[in-house]
């Protein structure tokens, strides 16, 4: 080890190039002309492009190794480097081309270096060095660069980022740690879920907590994470990934004036949805006075036919009664041949309805009335009972209710929804059909008529 | 006022912002790139990015002072010595093609430097190798004569034929940078009183018309149909390609000759003459890095004797501008020729050096640096000085 002083180090462009024209012997256009590029310090440095004369090459393959070979060396920025070194008390004299090894520890490089240049006096010697694998300059600052990055990592990341949907875009409030050195952030927004932020997905930067991002489609989830960085050009590390959606007014789905957002307070509601031909088909808040609410100052939601909320996993209540008739008809007929039919009519009495009371938040909606009678039949000869000899091809439309305001209701399913009803009575119109008699003469079957039925009532909630 | 530095690529981002520089130094002279250094703390943050090739551009506070293309970097101690080229060194960049100053001749002087923003490329034929590499040919061969050239073929019976062509592509993909095409340059025999011709074709494509299709007859017996640009100094300004964008540009070289029978002396299987193409060139103008600023539409100078042989824009534009008597700067990428930049200081600064009454002739508010020789110091840069007449 030899105590030396660093006396230079310097780096320069002149002489260096990217780009190499050479040219053959000859004049004007009619000579041999190549160009060589080095891509590397092309993309490194730019075109610098000089020409240079061979005139000794003697045809294109020479003239084009020349020109590569020249590039090699112009383009190699070690080559343009200056390093000279004062040393003192060494007892041997240096040699030109010697090869010696050079290290700065306050710069941070160690290298290998020729012996380019000696210029030595009694007290010193001042070598002057050349053909260095590497620009000295690019290594030291390389290097202070990890430094800076590692300075860097102690810049903590904002502790709190918020989005807001606004029309069209998101507002971004960004929170920094107290005492952070940070002087501003960067905002990287992207659709895709666990992106990689980079330059492209840079929506905004500078100083502040509140951030605009403008121009987003609506509906669609936007990721966003932010940084921060210091006067230094250090940055944080990026926040985790936060997500929401900008919100839309004036779109396509949104049409102003088909919708009306104010104070639930309001006479025609909070929340209005219209058609294009501006009838009304959902509202929300002061729905008062929409079919089928009741009466008085009502909140909530409202929707006509085909619209409505559609809520899971509210119970539907179904209640079933069963209800019978003595017997309507009756009748001894004799020597029935088997395959008779018999035409039956009537009209049973009223039996009272029992409709239990409608729970809390629900309202009857449907009656299900079932059309299946039983029919008996009752032989007197031999005395005894027997059943399905017999059954009905059809009873037909045989069941009415009897609405509250005592009134009959042939078709009930098309009674508003709600009608309460107070008594079930059944009707004929049928025929029976005689399927078998034993004997089959000599018998004289008295029949009675007796129908039987079951009502079903279903109770859904109201907001249904 | 804080002096800083900022570094950018070259596509003039800013890298990094280098808050600290201390003793900044330019100077700055007509029609040349001068010296730009300012040094900087060894740790400055951003310093990986003070490479050779960048920009940098020296601030104080809020106002440029100077910019340029980083040449030299010098450490010493805990300073790092930034010196860079002002922007016109850009135009350093960009070379000329060889015999190149017939172009411009005749043009005007704001004319040429606009034209030497944008740079050019240059694929010439010479070597016999090259002349090989055609994409069709007939009745021709490449000699390794003189540099390369491209001759007729002989008959069976050692006559030169009477024509024959080769024709060559060039894909505007293989000129880096690529922007038109500029022009097709040539050297071949084509004596005005001799029985020999050459002729040149393109076109923009793999098929269709060879253009310009100029026929007229040899002056031989018998006459042959003669097809193509014979051209005015071909090998300087060659055929105009008018811009054209195209991807592929086809160049065929078509050779006549009238003389199948002379003999030189001391020839016995062989007769005739065959005209010779020398080296043929395709010229491409390239995008360029600057951009023009403000150029006069005109200066009504007429550039003569323009020597443009092989050398770079900034030669070109310093000579245009010589004619003309005009400056130019290059600033932030942009090209400015003027005969003065900025505004006249007159009204506001008035520089005393000597001492004594000075003479004006009208009322103004001027700056004082002196009083009866002594400099004058003050806590604020300026005083005005009411001066009676």
């Amino acid at each position: 080890m030899i105590a030396a002083e660093l006396v230079t180090l310097t780096d320069t462009s002149e002489g260096f190039a990217t780009v190499l024209t050479a040219r053959g012997p000859g004049t004007g256009i009619n000579r041999m002309q190549v160009t060589v590029r080095n891509e590397d310090a092309v993309t490194k440095y730019g075109v610098r492009e000089v020409i240079e004369d061979f005139p000794d090459a003697v045809n294109a393959a020479d003239l084009l190794a020349k020109a590569q070979a020249r590039l090699a060396e112009v383009s190699d920025p070690a080559k343009l480097q200056q390093l000279t070194v004062r040393v003192s008390g060494h007892t041997e004299p240096f040699r030109l081309g010697q090869r010696v090894r050079v290290s700065d520890g306050e710069l941070g490089f160690a290298t290998t270096a020729q012996v380019t240049g000696i210029d030595a006096d009694e007290s010193s010697t001042t070598l002057t060095l050349g053909d260095a694998p590497a620009s000295l300059l690019d290594v030291i600052n390389a290097k202070d660069a990890e430094e800076r990055r590692d300075v860097a990592l102690g810049l903590p990341a904002p502790v709190s980022v918020q989005l807001i949907p606004a029309p069209t875009g998101l507002t971004v409030q960004v929170t920094l740690g107290a005492n952070s050195r940070a002087v501003g952030v960067e905002v990287h927004v992207s659709p895709v879920n666990g992106f990689i932020p980079d330059v492209s997905t840079l929506a905004a930067r500078g100083p502040g907590a509140r951030f605009e991002i403008e121009g987003l489609p609506t509906a669609i989830r936007q990721f966003v994470r932010v940084r921060a960085y210091d006067d230094r050009g250090n940055f944080s590390p990026f926040t985790d990934q936060i997500s929401n959606a900008a919100r839309g007014v004036g779109t396509a789905e949104l049409v102003v004036g088909q919708i009306d957002i104010t104070n639930a307070e309001r006479a025609n509601a909070a929340l209005s949805v219209k058609t294009s031909a501006g009838a009304e088909v959902l509202r929300l808040g002061n729905i008062a006075g929409k079919a089928g609410v009741p009466a008085g100052t009502q909140y909530g939601l409202w929707g006509t036919a085909g619209s409505g909320v559609f809520i899971e996993g509210l119970p539907l209540i179904v209640h079933a009664e069963d209800y019978g008739s003595n017997s309507m008809l009756s009748g001894l007929v004799a020597g029935l041949a088997p395959g008779t039919s018999i035409a039956l009519s009537g009209t049973g009495s009223a039996i009272p309805i029992t409709i239990p009371p409608i729970p809390d938040g629900y309202r009857m909606r449907a009656v299900w009335i079932g059309n299946g009678l039983d029919l008996y039949l009752r032989l007197l000869n031999p005395s005894e009972v027997q059943r399905g000899y017999g059954v009905p091809e059809r009873w037909g439309a045989a069941i009415e209710l009897r609405r509250s305001d005592n009134t009959w209701s042939p078709t009930p399913w098309s009674d508003p929804v709600g009608t309460q009803y107070t008594a079930l009575r059944f009707s004929s119109g049928g025929r029976v059909t005689v399927i078998k008699t034993t004997p089959a003469s000599a018998r004289s079957p008295e029949f009675w008529f007796t129908p039987q039925g079951t009502v079903l009532l279903m109770f859904v909630p109201r907001n249904i | 006022m804080v002096l800083s530095v900022r570094i950018l690529d070259r596509a003039r981002a800013v890298l990094a912002v280098l808050p600290d520089a201390f003793d900044a130094r330019y100077s700055r002279r007509p029609l040349s790139a001068t010296e730009v250094s300012v040094s900087v703390p060894r740790d400055s943050p951003g310093l990986e990015h003070a490479v050779r090739g960048n920009l940098i551009e020296v601030w104080r506070g809020q106002t440029l002072e100077a910019s340029g293309r980083l040449e030299l970097r010098d450490v010493s101690g805990g300073t790092i010595t930034l010196t860079a080229y002002t922007e016109e060194i850009l135009l350093k960049d960009s070379r000329l093609p060889a015999a190149y100053g017939a172009v411009f001749s005749g043009m005007d002087a704001a004319d040429v430097i606009r034209a030497c923003l944008d740079g050019w490329a240059v694929r010439r034929i010479k070597a016999a190798s090259e002349w090989a590499v055609d994409v069709g040919k007939a009745n021709v061969q490449a000699i390794d004569a003189g540099g390369g050239t491209l001759w007729l073929t002989r008959d069976g019976s050692g006559k030169y034929e009477r024509a024959g062509y080769a024709y060559y592509r060039f894909n505007s993909s293989d000129f880096p940078n690529f922007k038109s095409w500029d022009r097709i340059r040539w050297a071949s025999d084509y004596p005005p009183d001799g029985l020999v011709y050459t002729t040149i074709q393109y076109r923009f494509g793999t098929s269709g018309t060879w253009l310009p299709t100029i026929t007229w007859p040899s002056d031989g017996d018998p006459p042959q149909t003669l097809t193509g640009e014979r051209g005015v100094l071909p090998d300087e300004l060659g055929l105009d390609l008018g811009g054209a964008t195209n991807p592929i540009l086809e160049v065929r070289c078509n050779l006549y000759s009238d003389d199948q029978d002379s003999k030189e002396e001391g020839e016995t299987t062989t007769s005739g003459t065959s005209p010779r193409f020398y080296a043929l060139e395709v010229v491409a103008r390239t995008h360029g890095v600057l951009t023009a600023g403000s150029i006069p539409a005109s200066t009504g100078v007429t550039m003569q004797a323009v020597n443009a042989d092989a050398v770079t824009a900034f030669d070109v534009i310093r000579d245009a501008c010589e004619q003309a008597s005009l400056d130019f700067q290059v600033v932030q990428g942009q090209l400015t020729a003027a005969q003065a930049f900025g505004l006249s200081l007159t009204s506001v600064v008035n520089l005393v050096t000597s001492e004594g009454r000075a003479a004006l002739n009208e009322p103004s508010t001027i700056e004082v640096l002196t009083l009866s020789g002594v400099p004058i110091t003050f806590d604020s840069e300026f005083i005005t000085v009411e001066v009676p007449i």
